[in-house]
């Protein structure tokens, strides 16, 4: 029902991450899809009897049939390989993936949102030896280095986006009598304070620290003090920098501008914003989306950052290939993953995860589609930054900030940026 | 609650009418009941009421703030949507059923000649195989998880089912043979030796004398085994691959993706899927009450 | 109890001097089944839990090196019980109150439920199936409509109690440990009801109707008849459902898991949730050993359990 919207929304967005890197390259083989599905692999459709797994969170509820109408059409051409596939929910999709890396039955296919420590343990089967030459040029290069390891391999291809940005309610800011989004964090309090003082139960601005989002929430904060989890191979919390963010968080919550609960998830900011009651927020397409659908205007910004210069974060997920030494699963995977990339399959199979494309020839198609309200996705495409998810030690952090950056309301931000420095070497 | 402490008294005012008639709380008292029933159904209903209110709402009426106590207009459509839903509860309910009727008829099976077993006879062991029982239940799925699938990962297709009946089985048997050996310990050990002297058998006495004694402690394990089997989370998430073959636990919180989040489905099913529960409960609780007439005949 | 050595003597006087041996083994066929089943299903899954304890993995669950670690996973730098940020006593200590809280609590309810259930009235077994609602619709399902009732701006049980004026303004129950943890004891009573009341209520039936009015005869009084006479014949069946109810409260996850909103090492977690929590941050190698270490605090709860209940010596 809501899939045509956020579909528009997604493409919006789509239009953005073209401009990024190399717009303009030519789309190869829109023409003829089909071809470009199925020459790929190696021997012409001669691939050995096997089965091959795959392993894949459910995004929306359409996620198993998206997957199944490429296993389909896999399956006209290869009617000997079987496909098993499992799809788990994703609350509890990392014990699944878990359980099953521990017990060594690798699934052939994973798509998740984390690739560095499997690779850093040799589990994974790089994705030059896989997909065809094709297939990697037609991935937007700015995401598809997003699957490099430090080292400079492709362990992984992107599968999708999805971008943040901050969303703001232009009835409040109207009633508030503020003119247009801030820029500095300087204007961003003042912002929060206006729309504050507008009622009992009217929020300025919503931080959604619980374990959902809490990485996503500091790192905005952190990037807009100009600063970077990473340093040299090694990923630190608590850096000045991030002192600075966090103390920043904490004077936003403490004169009151912020939600009352800094351990809310995205869900419970997006209702308030949803209901009118929220001044801005960091979120994605499907917030924007349930905000206008409940009759509430709202707009798109960069986040603020402390020198007025934005940012805003994307976010891809991947497909993994882990290694099961089995040549002829191997020769299958890479036989379904050039299918998987292909126009004609990977179009759909994009749409249903209401995220945002990465190739190039579907992010081309979604040009076409970019609405007014998602021309300021473009505006910031080129603050986008992303998560150090090439580091095999952001697992650990970003496992530490889920479990203690909300804690910057009660505590000292030097104190939980400490903590969660000494989560991260318990586990080194 | 009330009427506890009401009809008693009541029964000592008027003490010759009731003891010849053979009632001590034979006709409790009207309103105490009336009042306990109310504190029962208000008590046992209100979370169900909830969850029925909402599953009539829209997805966006679910989050609205304030929330409204009831939807702008139900939304009936819903109970027939979920089940086109690729959730697909329909599979999910049958393989719910499965997994715990299976479950229920195994502990059953073995369960009840072992708890007979012990509550008659005395023998070397008797206590350190009670305890052994026990520690099975003291290890969850869920702390056992990662084994458990290494033990039965090739079990895939319907065979998964079977696999999650032996697991099922196997951490409700503690309770089973705990609680039926206390049921069978209880019934008078005369009856049995009569009856072997009579020239039954053990395993004719336990069938034909014992067990119809015990119906009221074999309700109780079945109902017990059937509801933790239907509860049962942790090894069917790992172990399920097909989601055609995922019981209701596993299936449902896939209402709840990562964007979009269908808790009006969610709780749709929740409720259809007690209905059958219900029913089934409705005729096993006759046997309850068969109980009840059982142990008069001592 | 001398009742009880009874069909011994008459049944197997003669076979008095064989060997215990022989006892045992006539024994086996009838527990055969029960042990086999354990064995297969139990055993390894145990023995893994053990040794996965002793090695280190990441939270992927991949291993990290091949040699086992010691006890590394249980006091190390990053173990169970040390790991930074996990207020370790204040865990224990609440898990101790969650079972011992939930388990008295449903008991004494369920007791006074039961007795009300098996008075006879039109309409007591719809009552009675009324009960098993929070049975019927699953742990999960009941704790969650609780979670989603229970939100600051989208729960209606906020919404109601602040429209009858009990609360002065919705409450984010769930985002604050210990007002999580109480709420999830009272789940934890509301989903074990069913289950110990239609235990009590079938112990009920065997107490003989017969003998109580001996008693009303005698002059006892309805407390009096209850508590010398119903409470004792219903011991059996309340020792043991207490046993196993210990036991699965003690294990009970998804009720704290899905009321405590509460991200990271809080001080509302008990140990079961610790276990869970580690699981997913740190991987199987720590959650293992706070498995084990999570059994054996089960065992001594159990073993003090039996030594003051004695629910064996009951049909000894």
């Amino acid at each position: 029902m809501a899939r045509l919207t956020k579909g528009l929304l997604a493409l919006g967005a789509a239009a953005a991450l073209t401009l990024t890197a190399c717009s303009g390259g030519p789309a190869p083989a829109t023409s003829a899809p089909a071809d470009n599905g199925t020459s790929a692999p190696a021997t012409d459709g001669q691939l050995a009897d096997t089965t091959i797994k795959i392993l894949a969170p459910s995004y929306g509820d359409t996620s198993e049939a998206d997957w199944n109408r490429i296993t389909a059409k896999f399956n006209e051409e290869h009617p000997n390989v079987k496909v098993e596939l499992q799809i788990a929910g994703w609350d509890d999709f990392a014990t699944t993936v878990q359980s099953r890396i521990q017990a060594q039955d690798l699934p052939d296919i994973l798509n998740d949102n984390a690739f560095a420590s499997s690779a850093e343990a040799g589990l994974l089967i790089p994705m030059d030896d896989l997909l065809s030459a094709e297939t990697l040029a037609n991935i937007e290069p700015g995401l598809l280095d997003n699957g490099k390891g430090a080292d400079g391999t492709q362990w992984a291809a992107p599968d999708i986006a999805s971008a943040r940005m901050l969303v703001y309610n232009t009835d409040l800011f109207e009633q508030a009598g503020i003119a247009e989004a801030p820029k500095t964090w300087a204007e961003m309090e003042a912002a929060a304070k206006a729309i504050s003082d507008l009622g009992e139960d009217i929020y300025g601005y919503g931080m959604p620290l619980g374990a959902e989002e809490a990485q996503v929430e500091s790192s905005l904060w952190l990037w807009g003090a100009g600063g970077t989890w990473v340093d040299g191979e090694n990923l630190v919390a608590n850096t000045p920098a991030a002192v600075e963010a966090f103390t920043q968080m904490k004077k936003m919550f403490d004169q009151g501008l912020t939600q009352p609960n800094l351990e809310d998830d995205r869900q419970a900011t997006t209702d308030l914003l949803a209901a009118g009651k929220l001044g801005m927020a960091v979120g994605h397409g499907q917030v924007v989306k349930d905000a206008s659908d409940k009759g509430i205007n709202v707009k798109l910004a960069p986040v603020p950052s402390k020198d007025g210069s934005g940012v805003a974060t994307g976010v891809t997920d991947f497909i993994l290939a882990f290694d099961n030494k089995d040549e002829a699963r191997k020769a299958a995977t890479a036989a379904y993953l050039d299918l998987f990339y292909s126009d004609e399959l990977y179009e759909p199979w994009y749409k249903g995860t209401a995220l945002l494309p990465v190739t190039k020839t579907s992010i081309e198609a979604a040009k076409a589609g970019a609405t007014e309200t998602d021309a300021a996705f473009l505006d910031a495409m080129d603050i986008v930054k992303f998560q150090p998810v090439s580091n095999p030690q952001w697992d650990a952090l970003q496992a530490a900030l889920k479990a203690n950056a909300f804690r910057v309301g009660t505590e000292d931000p030097q104190a939980v940026l400490d903590q969660v420095e000494a989560q991260v070497a318990a586990q080194a | 609650m009330a009427t506890k402490r009401t009809t008693p008294i009541r029964a000592q005012d008027i003490p010759h009418e009731h003891t010849i008639k053979g009632g001590i709380d034979k006709k409790p008292n009207l309103i105490g009941v009336v009042l306990g029933a109310f504190a029962l159904v208000v008590f046992f209903g209100f979370p169900y009421v909830l969850m029925f209110v909402t599953s009539l709402k829209t997805r966006l009426e679910v989050t609205d703030i304030p929330p409204a106590y009831f939807p702008s207009s139900p939304r009936w459509s819903n109970y027939l949507d979920v089940w086109s839903s690729e959730v697909n509860p329909a599979s999910a309910l049958l393989s719910s059923f499965v997994i715990a009727g299976g479950a229920t008829l195994l502990v059953l099976l073995i369960a009840t000649p072992a708890a007979y077993y012990i509550a008659r006879f005395r023998f070397p062991g008797r206590l350190v195989f009670l305890l052994l029982v026990l520690c099975t239940q003291m290890l969850q799925p869920t702390v056992l998880a990662v084994g458990l699938f290494q033990e039965f990962k090739g079990w895939q297709g319907t065979s998964v089912w079977l696999a999650l009946i032996l697991i099922n089985g196997t951490f409700n048997l503690s309770f089973a043979i705990w609680m039926m050996q206390a049921f069978f310990a209880s019934v008078p050990k005369e009856i049995d030796e009569a009856a072997q002297i009579d020239g039954l058998g053990k395993l004719q006495t336990m069938f034909r004398i014992s067990l119809p004694l015990v119906w009221p402690g074999i309700v109780t394990a079945i109902i017990f085994v059937f509801v933790n089997s239907w509860n049962e989370y942790a090894a069917a998430l790992i172990l399920v691959r097909d989601s055609s073959l995922q019981p209701l636990t596993v299936a449902m919180p896939r209402f709840l993706g990562l964007y979009v989040q269908d808790w009006q489905y969610l709780f749709t099913t929740a409720l259809v899927a007690v209905v059958p529960v219900i029913v089934l409960f409705g005729f096993i609780e006759k046997r309850l009450i068969g109980g009840l007439t059982a142990g008069a005949v001592k | 109890m001398s009742l009880t050595a009874t069909p011994q003597m008459v049944n197997q006087a003669k076979k008095r001097k064989t060997s215990a041996w022989g006892d045992s083994l006539r024994a086996l066929p009838w527990l055969l089944p029960t042990l086999v089943l354990i064995a297969a299903v139990v055993l390894y899954p145990a023995y893994l839990m053990i040794r996965t304890s002793f090695f280190k993995y990441n939270a992927m669950g991949i291993q990290r090196s091949p040699d086992p670690v010691g006890l590394e996973n249980y006091i190390g730098r990053g173990g169970a019980l040390t790991f930074p940020g996990v207020p370790i006593e204040r865990i224990l200590i609440n898990t101790v109150v969650w079972v011992v809280v939930v388990v008295f609590v449903t008991l004494l309810i369920s007791l006074l439920i039961a007795q009300f259930l098996n008075k006879p009235f039109r309409g007591r077994k719809l009552l009675r199936l009324f009960v098993i609602l929070p049975w019927a619709c699953s742990v999960v399902m009941t704790t969650t409509v609780f979670r989603y009732g229970l939100q600051q701006e989208t729960g209606l049980f906020n919404r109601f109690l602040v429209d009858v004026g009990i609360l002065d303004r919705a409450v984010a129950w769930t985002k604050d440990p210990t007002a999580a943890f109480w709420i999830a004891v009272f789940v934890a009573v509301y989903v074990s009801l069913p289950f110990t009341t239609y235990t009590i209520l079938a112990g009920l039936q065997s107490v003989s109707k017969d003998v109580l009015e001996a008693a009303h005869v005698d002059g006892a009084n309805a407390v009096q008849r209850y508590w010398s006479i119903v409470l004792p014949l219903l011991r059996p069946s309340i020792a043991v459902a207490a046993l196993i109810n210990i036991i699965n409260v003690f294990n009970s996850l998804p009720i704290l898991r899905i009321l405590q909103e509460t991200p990271g090492y809080h001080t509302g977690h008990i140990t079961t949730t610790l276990m869970y929590e580690y699981q997913t941050a740190l991987g199987p190698g720590v959650s293992s050993a706070l498995s084990v270490l999570n059994f054996l605090f089960c065992l001594v709860i159990i073993a003090i359990y039996l030594a003051i209940v004695q629910p064996t010596k009951e049909v000894a």
